[in-house]
């Protein structure tokens, strides 16, 4: 991901999204790690883009605000650009966001 | 005037303008309208004034499939019929349920909307929910607010509304009947033979039978069959079995595209707080109206998918806890010596959700709870109902077992085809990115949960449609599109068995306005 930090991206998402990431981020610290790893091999599967990668394509930057970022969400809805993790249903970005969290270090 | 068939001393013949069959909604509303036009109508009812063992006997079926439920439970067989124990929710059904959709095999009507439009005004008064229709706009400017989709949006707000109490139709309506000079009832009068002539194609003498040794005809110059969905096609293969399926099935419909309503826990919604879902409803005095969500018509078309029906339900940490439900399908699937499905996602969330599924053991076990927290505020749950799409195997069939009367008893064939589970996820999925396009949220589909929510966890709305299917020609269905059983003159049936497609809305609305537009037809003929 260019210029931005995991740790502030997913604030700038929680914050701009509604959705309720306790609900991803609730799993113990084993659980997490199968869990996203799982989830980036979804994204992978599904999208055939690194999640990484397809953020930095996105017009993701540091400085995005939080409307913008909120617009780019509701954009991907409208488009039904969504990706189901577990059966939520979350916007390809969020989705991104999710699985740049399991790539294989 | 009301008589019982019981205290009758000798065999009866009785002459009728016209021979109802049964004095459900269907019945007593065709009743109701025919009194003033005939001087004899006839009602031919099962059962007695109110519940019997003996009577409801009669509705004992010889089997139905796994993940089923019984239908001899699920209908009443006494004066109102099933109206005496219905919820009273209506709601009218869409332009689109009416028309032909090439993603629906089976799907269009010979009638639109517009042809019932103005009976299911008159409907309203009968189940007693007043005039004042079901636009949203309307019940909007009621509420003071707005809808939470934006107009462009593939998901809309719809309104039902229910009398209180509820509409018993025989309470409602019997009096009225009984003290009619043109109409009189015969109670414990069942069925049990018909007398057609394949020269004039009229049915001619209807025979009933008081549970003793004595049978009684009525001729009629028409008969309406209004015996529910699933008896009146069992009533209707009994007589193509003496008359070689010359009455409506020459073409092998009669019984078949059975449909209900199932109703699923499909999905959850989870928000920030409590207020873009919390229920919209009110009760109003002698009614109720309460809001739920639907597809537009454009989603519908868009998306090739068939309307979901929407209410949203407030819930608890603890009823939303996907540990729970992981747990229990873990709990079966080892009991039988089995892995379940998805097996690493339900472990995933016994771990995430230990603290509730704790809980859950304490509530069950020792009837207390660990955690105050469990009961906060979670999420929305949506236990929707689905218009299930007409297969021709989804049937009812004559048993060889026979009921007191001499009557077959039948075997009910109904399953949840692949193409309804992959409409429903479909139509989910809509609604899903809608909640997300709209900023309200976002929607957990329950997929990892399918073998509970399409098993033990499915419920249904018990609303027996489709047996005798309306269509355009006899090749495709039973009646025609003024209900009249093909390959006959004088012989109609209503109810929702002549449903062709079953909307995603309660049908004893549609059934009622059905049967008022069939009493027109009749007196325009005669």
């Amino acid at each position: 991901m260019k210029q931005i930090s995991r740790r502030k991206f997913i604030g700038l998402i929680a914050g701009a999204s509604t959705i309720i990431f306790t609900k991803l981020n609730s799993y113990d610290q084993f659980n997490k790690r199968y869990k996203y790893k799982n989830i980036y091999q979804q994204w992978i599967n599904e999208k055939h883009i690194e999640p990484t990668t397809y953020l930095s394509e996105s017009t993701i930057h540091e400085a995005i605000s939080k409307k913008e970022l909120e617009d780019l969400i509701i954009d991907d809805f409208n488009h039904s650009r969504v990706f189901i993790v577990d059966g939520l249903v979350l916007s390809e970005i969020e989705g991104a966001l999710v699985a740049s969290f399991g790539v294989p270090s | 005037m009301i008589v019982d068939g019981k205290k009758l001393e000798s065999s009866l013949d009785v002459k009728a303008d016209v021979c109802i069959l049964g004095a459900g909604p269907a019945g007593i509303t065709l009743a109701r309208e025919l009194k003033s036009a005939f001087s004899r109508v006839i009602v031919l009812e099962a059962g007695d004034e109110t519940y019997t063992q003996e009577s409801q006997d009669v509705y004992k079926v010889n089997s139905y499939s796994t993940n089923y439920r019984d239908p001899s439970v699920s209908r009443l067989r006494f004066l109102g019929g099933t109206s005496n124990h219905w919820l009273n929710n209506t709601s009218p059904f869409s332009k689109i349920d009416f028309e032909y959709r090439s993603w629906i095999p089976n799907s269009g009507w010979p009638i639109s909307l517009k042809d019932l439009e103005p009976y299911y005004l008159r409907a309203s008064e009968y189940v007693g929910t007043h005039q004042d229709g079901y636009e949203k706009d309307y019940w909007f400017n009621y509420f003071k607010t707005k809808d939470i989709f934006q107009p462009s949006s593939q998901i809309e707000s719809s309104f039902a509304k229910g009398a209180i109490p509820q509409t018993r139709f025989f309470e409602k309506y019997g009096k009225e009947l009984i003290e009619a000079p043109s109409v009189t009832i015969y109670k414990n009068a069942n069925v049990i033979d018909i007398e057609f002539s394949l020269d004039s194609k009229k049915v001619e003498k209807i025979y009933f039978n008081s549970y003793n040794d004595l049978n009684h005809s009525v001729e009629a110059k028409y008969f309406v069959m209004c015996f529910g969905g699933i008896e009146n096609a069992r009533f209707l293969l009994l007589f193509n079995q003496k008359y070689k399926n010359k009455i409506g099935n020459a073409y092998d419909n009669v019984g078949r595209y059975f449909m209900d309503h199932p109703s699923i826990k499909a999905a959850n919604i989870f928000t920030q707080d409590k207020k873009p879902f919390a229920p919209l409803s009110s009760d109003m005095g002698d009614r109720h109206v309460g809001r739920f969500f639907q597809l537009t018509e454009k989603a519908l078309k868009d998306n090739e998918t068939v309307n979901i029906r929407m209410p949203t339900v407030e819930q608890s940490e603890y009823t939303l806890s996907d540990g729970i439900s992981s747990f229990h399908i873990m709990s079966a699937a080892f009991g039988k010596g089995e892995i379940p499905d998805q097996m690493s996602s339900h472990l995933a969330n016994f771990f995430s959700d230990i603290d509730l599924v704790a809980e859950a053991i304490a509530r069950t076990s020792f009837d207390s709870s660990l955690f105050e927290s469990s009961n906060d505020f979670g999420g929305y749950e949506i236990g929707l109902m689905l218009e299930q799409t007409p297969h021709r195997d989804n049937r009812i069939l004559l048993s060889k077992n026979r009921d007191k009367l001499g009557i077959p008893t039948i075997d009910v064939h109904w399953e949840l085809k692949d193409i309804d589970k992959k409409l429903l996820w479909r139509s989910v999925e809509v609604f899903a990115t809608e909640v997300g396009a709209n900023s309200l949220g976002r929607v957990k589909l329950m997929k990892e949960r399918a073998s509970r929510i399409f098993g033990d966890q499915m419920g249904f709305g018990h609303h027996h449609m489709g047996t005798t299917r309306m269509s355009h020609d006899e090749r495709n269905g039973v009646v025609d599109s003024n209900q009249l059983v093909f390959g006959t003159e004088n012989f109609y049936i209503s109810g929702c068995s002549v449903f062709t497609t079953g909307s995603h809305v309660p049908p004893t609305f549609t059934i009622v306005a059905l049967s008022i537009r069939l009493a027109e037809h009749i007196k325009i003929r005669g």
